[in-house]
């Protein structure tokens, strides 16, 4: 998750879902569920932080598409 | 008469064609009602152009390749290409490059067949619908920066949401060239890298007369939005606007501004959201966690009573085993008191100090008289000393006690 590029909101969003699925699922295990809970705490400070975004930023395509 | 050069077939024919070409393509276009529509093996398309008060008719000729809108007997069109006599049937025929519904009433019928053929095509399939990311990071939009429907877009999705990267591509929603340009966005949008490709494309203008909405309406534009690979919102014209864009989308918006607002959640609502998700996380999490505190504590109690009870245990044989060996300790002593008085009573050194003495003679302790001979030298053991005698008669005597 580091090396590569950061995760969409969306990404994060449905980790996160997919951690709270396990936590609700039969199979837990207290070492497992340690790891999965800071996981899921870090997925949902990352979505925090993403929704504290203001402003929207508008881009030009540049590339040439008018068809003339 | 006779010295004017003669001519074959042929070479008239390619005289009129040459002088036909004069007339400027595309310069001007025929208006008229369609009458006699057939497509020939699929590919060739006949018809011919009349005027409704005058008795005029144009024969008229295209193919399935110039892509003109489905048409049908009755509807008006406006038409352009070139004239041409062909040499076989010397039929003369307009050659037909665009051909254009003129009217509500024809515009209507035109979108109608041709949204009948697109939807049994499975252009429309609800199947084929795609689901939008929860929060898409990057947008394309295609719109015209002139149409009120770009600022009405980029408002509501800045009341919304804020973070997002919108990628805008500036084409015309209207007029001759917005087809062209519409299909050109959706090539350009889906041919970037993955990595630089928006999640979502929105297309979206204001409302409009089905004139004006042409674009949204054309063939080539349906098939843009069926063939992106990126899932397409279309937002056109008013809430009760309908065109064929609409139902090729994978959503659906009523407005440019219901296209912002089906885009994505609220800031809000994914803050409930998360905050929903966090505590179903962290509930289940405490609630193990208690759980398994409960069970330490039960087995610390269980644990506890068992060292209790042997605890206990291990006093109650300590403690048997201590009267065991006390009883057993005072029994000794007794019994060491006992024999220690019986050896007390036989102690020689005590007989000697109540007066007796002890008798040696040559051959041990004298008990008999018969034991020592006359003249013999004894020795008298005394509690104090010990004197030498000398036997000077003999008594035999039987016992002292």
């Amino acid at each position: 998750m580091s090396a590569k590029k950061e995760p969409t909101f969306s990404e994060a969003f449905a980790e996160l879902e997919t951690l709270t699925r396990w936590f609700e699922s039969d199979e837990f295990d207290l070492d497992k569920a340690l790891k999965n809970f800071e996981k899921g705490l870090e997925l949902a400070q990352f979505c925090k932080t993403r929704l504290q975004a203001v402003e929207n930023k508008v881009i030009e395509l540049k590339e040439k598409y008018s068809g003339e | 008469m006779t010295n004017v050069p003669a001519i074959s077939v042929a070479e008239c024919i390619s005289i009129i064609n040459n002088t036909l070409a004069y007339i400027p393509k595309g310069g001007f276009s025929v208006e008229g009602e369609v009458v006699e529509y057939k497509v020939a093996q699929g590919k060739w398309i006949y018809f011919t152009l009349k005027d409704e008060s005058v008795e005029a008719r144009l024969p008229c000729y295209s193919t399935i390749y110039k892509g003109l809108p489905l048409l049908e007997d009755g509807m008006r069109v406006r038409c352009t290409g070139a004239f041409r006599i062909f040499d076989r049937t010397g039929r003369f025929t307009f050659e037909i490059d665009t051909a254009e519904p003129v009217g509500e009433g024809a515009l209507g019928r035109a979108y109608l067949l041709l949204k009948e053929k697109l939807e049994k095509e499975g252009l429309f399939s609800p199947d084929r619908k795609r689901a939008l990311p929860l929060l898409p990071a990057k947008v394309g939009l295609i719109t015209s920066r002139e149409a009120a429907a770009y600022g009405d877009f980029l408002r509501v999705l800045g009341n919304r949401i804020g973070g997002l990267t919108i990628v805008h591509a500036d084409v015309h929603v209207q007029g001759q060239k917005a087809v062209d340009d519409i299909e050109a966005a959706f090539r350009v949008f889906n041919s970037l890298p993955i990595a630089e490709r928006p999640e979502v494309l929105v297309l979206t203008r204001g409302g409009g007369s089905m004139e004006e909405l042409h674009a949204f309406n054309d063939e080539r534009v349906a098939r843009a939005v069926f063939g992106s690979v990126i899932p397409v919102i279309v937002g056109v014209g008013h809430e009760r606007d309908e065109t064929l864009v609409d139902f090729v989308a994978d959503v659906r918006a009523s407005t440019p501004s219901n296209a912002a607002e089906r885009l994505t959640p609220t800031r809000d609502d994914l803050s409930r959201d998360l905050e929903h998700t966090v505590e179903a996380l962290s509930g289940r999490f405490e609630r193990e966690l208690t759980t398994r505190r409960h069970m330490i504590e039960r087995s610390t109690l269980v644990f506890n009573g068992m060292v209790t009870a042997l605890r206990t245990r291990i006093e109650q044989v300590t403690s048997e085993l201590m009267l065991t060996f006390a009883r057993r300790r005072d029994r000794t002593a007794r019994e060491l008191d006992l024999m220690a008085r019986l050896l007390t009573g036989n102690n020689p050194t005590a007989l000697l100090a109540r007066g007796y003495a002890i008798v040696t003679g040559r051959h041990g302790v004298i008990k008999s008289a018969s034991d020592a001979a006359e003249g013999e030298e004894l020795r008298i053991q005394l509690s104090q000393g010990m004197l030498k005698a000398t036997v000077t008669s003999e008594k035999n005597q039987a016992r002292l006690l």
